[in-house]
């Protein structure tokens, strides 16, 4: 009797350090959760060792006038990358290098040299297009956020992501809709720092080539200038081993 | 001929695989002169020919037609010329025309031969550490501008590393601006304070074509420590632009003037160059400075008799004393996307010696509208202080307010003026009645 008591006691005492505990494990598998789909991502995002891609750009603005740039672009790993202007003729040449740490470089023709840019250029449009310096540089978003889990349907995960503290970026935070068979997101909704929705990022097309799942086309709609930037690759190329060299300054003022 | 040339090339255009460029025009209007009047009328032609016939091999050539100037027409049989050359005034030059070879005997090594616009430096427009192409100062608002110079450029590059070795078999002057702003820079002949002068007359003395005496060489090693980008040069060559060495001085006692007869050269010079860029708390941050280590530079005045030579003056125009140009500069781009730079100047381009050196401060704003098709900069300007101990009466500046719009892609309409006021003795304020509009329309092809 003594005993049952007592161990009513010890029950009654630790149960509520129990539910505690299962309420925090559950809290914490979570998030885990949640920063394991987003490490999917940007594994998924990142997965080719290197991609070639020739890419058309098509500028529309409010009236429905277009724009059209093509550009090549290599990305090697997560954080190098390096993209070259083909067209219009008035920013042919000119090119863009992305190194790890934030170390950016420009390339216009007509100043025959290569200009080192900073950091505070990384929330600017990129050329005209509703791309951000930053959206065009390589990065992970486990890196630059703190993801939570929103909401699981049958096909997508939908997560929240948080700039981390002290990481710099023009939005409060963002929506990712994530494909759940192939974890590649399909849609990213970007929210200003009062929280209202300014730009919306759609991957079409998603496909696979060579094991890796590509989207084929992405759209970015500014919704505050009622402008949109879409983005076809025309031609991808993935894993055919490129070198070190092409992300360098050297390579960076090359026309070909 | 000049002709036949042009329509060759022309007609040849089609042919080559990778042409591209641009047609512009190019106005001002002095408008504090009496009643205002045009000062630049420039319609020009560019061709760019690009092209790799292989992985290894690119070349490149830039080649521009342009009529500069106005009717020069005094007869009429100006009007009657064939060439149509006083009615429009034309030229044809060839700007750039280069070949690479990447890759040559070492995977990172590669060579650039021709003429070309070597540019070092990290600054922006004024780079004290860049000597090797000169300036072409025609257009004395777009400072900074170069020339092609005919050379050799090898480039080996172990990233982080690169080491530029540069040789100029035979030193190019720098261009001049016209009379009224040549003057502004480089002041009149210094003589007229002692002379009432009745004719003058210049010879410029250029080295003689030798190795020894005209070529020029330059060398450059770049590298990135902590994320910041670090040079260090070393260039030996001329200044591009003359001195006068000698002056004859030749009076008429009957009109109580002189006839002066000045020969100038170019100094020779060694410039030790650094320069840095890089990032800190989202700024951008550069800086250049390039030590120049001139040598004694004599100007030797005679009175010039029928008889010969009766005296001789030797005066040091520039002491072998060493001499530091720098710039220091910072950018930002803010959240609505209003860009501003600014540079601090020690040492203008056309600025040589210790005693002549002043500073400047050069600042841009600029923000783009409309999905960036219109970009205005209200507040562009660059401002001087000749003399620290009395700033009041020796300031200068010129405002560049700047409007340009591209209604569509290859299409660039700007509209700008030069306003320009100071007191003293500078630069700017000897340019102040130079106050001007301008219209630049540009269409890339």
């Amino acid at each position: 009797m003594k005993n049952s008591r007592r161990n009513r006691r010890i029950i009654g005492v630790t149960a509520p350090l129990l539910f505690l505990f299962v309420v925090s494990l559950t809290g914490g598998l979570y998030a885990a959760s949640a920063g394991e789909i987003l490490s999917r991502v940007d594994q998924v995002m990142n997965a080719p060792k290197d991609r070639k891609v020739t890419m058309k750009m098509v500028l529309v603005d409010k009236n429905g006038n277009e724009k059209v740039r093509i550009a090549e672009s290599y990305q090697k790993g997560d954080d190098h990358r390096l993209i070259k202007f083909l067209e219009p003729a008035d920013q042919k040449g000119v090119g863009f290098l992305s190194l790890p740490n934030d170390v950016m470089y420009v390339y216009f023709p007509a100043f025959k040299k290569v200009r080192r840019i900073a950091s505070h250029v990384k929330n600017s449009n990129f050329a005209g297009t509703d791309f951000t310096y930053d959206d065009l540089s390589t990065f992970k978003y486990s890196e630059d956020y703190n993801p939570e889990l929103l909401e699981e349907t049958d096909s997508f995960y939908v997560l929240k992501l948080v700039p981390k503290p002290g990481v710099k970026k023009d939005y409060s935070f963002l929506k990712m809709w994530v494909d759940k068979g192939s974890f590649h997101p399909t849609k990213v909704e970007f929210y200003d720092k009062s929280g209202n929705l300014w730009k919306v990022l759609k991957m079409r097309e998603i496909e696979k080539i060579k094991d890796y799942f590509v989207a084929r086309e992405m759209e970015m709609k500014d919704l505050k200038k009622q402008h949109s930037t879409k983005m076809i690759m025309e031609e991808i190329e993935l894993d055919t081993g490129i070198p070190d060299k092409i992300f360098t300054k050297r390579y960076l003022r090359r026309t070909r | 001929m000049k002709k036949e040339i042009l329509l060759t090339l022309l007609c040849a255009l089609p042919l080559w695989a990778g042409v591209n460029g641009f047609v512009e025009t190019y106005n001002r209007y002095w408008v504090n002169a009496d009643s205002g009047r045009w000062t630049w009328n420039e319609n020009s032609f560019q061709a760019l020919f690009e092209g790799a016939p292989s992985e290894k091999l690119h070349y490149y050539a830039e080649l521009r037609f342009r009529t500069f100037g106005f009717p020069g027409i005094s007869s009429l049989s100006d009007l009657q010329r064939k060439e149509k050359d006083r009615v429009f005034p034309y030229s044809l030059e060839l700007k750039e025309a280069y070949a690479d070879i990447y890759g040559f005997l070492l995977d990172d090594l590669d060579l650039r031969i021709g003429k070309q616009i070597i540019a070092w430096g990290t600054a922006d427009k004024i780079n004290p550490t860049s000597n090797l192409s000169p300036y072409d100062l025609e257009d004395f608002f777009d400072f900074g501008a170069k020339l092609g110079v005919n050379s050799l450029k090898a480039t080996y590059t172990k990233d982080p590393w690169s080491f530029d070795l540069c040789f100029v078999p035979v030193f190019t002057p720098s261009t001049m601006p016209p009379p009224e702003y040549a003057d502004v820079l480089f002041g009149g002949t210094g003589l007229s304070g002692d002379y009432q002068i009745r004719n003058f007359s210049d010879t410029i003395m250029m080295p003689e074509n030798k190795i020894t005496e005209a070529s020029e060489a330059g060398s450059r090693v770049s590298t990135n420590i902590y994320n910041w980008d670090l040079s260090l040069s070393y260039f030996h060559g001329y200044i591009g632009f003359p001195l006068p060495e000698k002056a004859e001085m030749i009076p008429d006692s009957s009109s109580g003037t002189v006839d002066v007869r000045t020969f100038l050269s170019y100094p020779e010079v060694d410039v030790i160059g650094a320069d840095f860029s890089g990032s800190l708390f989202g700024l951008g941050f550069w800086g250049e400075g390039a030590l120049f280590v001139p040598e004694d530079y004599v100007l030797t005045r005679e009175i010039v008799t029928p008889q010969g030579p009766v005296s001789s003056v030797d005066t040091i125009l520039r002491r072998d004393e060493p001499y530091l140009k720098f710039v220091l500069g910072s950018d930002y781009t803010f959240g609505d996307g209003t860009y501003i730079n600014a540079q601090y100047i020690h040492g203008f381009i056309h600025e040589n010696g210790r005693d002549s050196l002043n500073d400047y401060l050069v600042f841009r704003l600029e923000k783009k509208f409309l999905n960036d098709e219109l970009k205005i900069a209200p507040l562009s300007f660059a401002a001087c202080v000749t003399d620290w101990g009395e700033p009041g009466d020796n300031y200068g500046f010129v405002w560049i307010p700047e409007i340009e719009y591209k209604p569509q892609d290859n299409i660039e309409l700007t509209l700008g003026a030069f306003v320009i006021d100071g007191k003293g003795t500078g630069m700017f304020p000897r340019m102040k009645e130079h106050d001007e509009l301008y219209f630049k329309t540009k269409l890339s092809f």
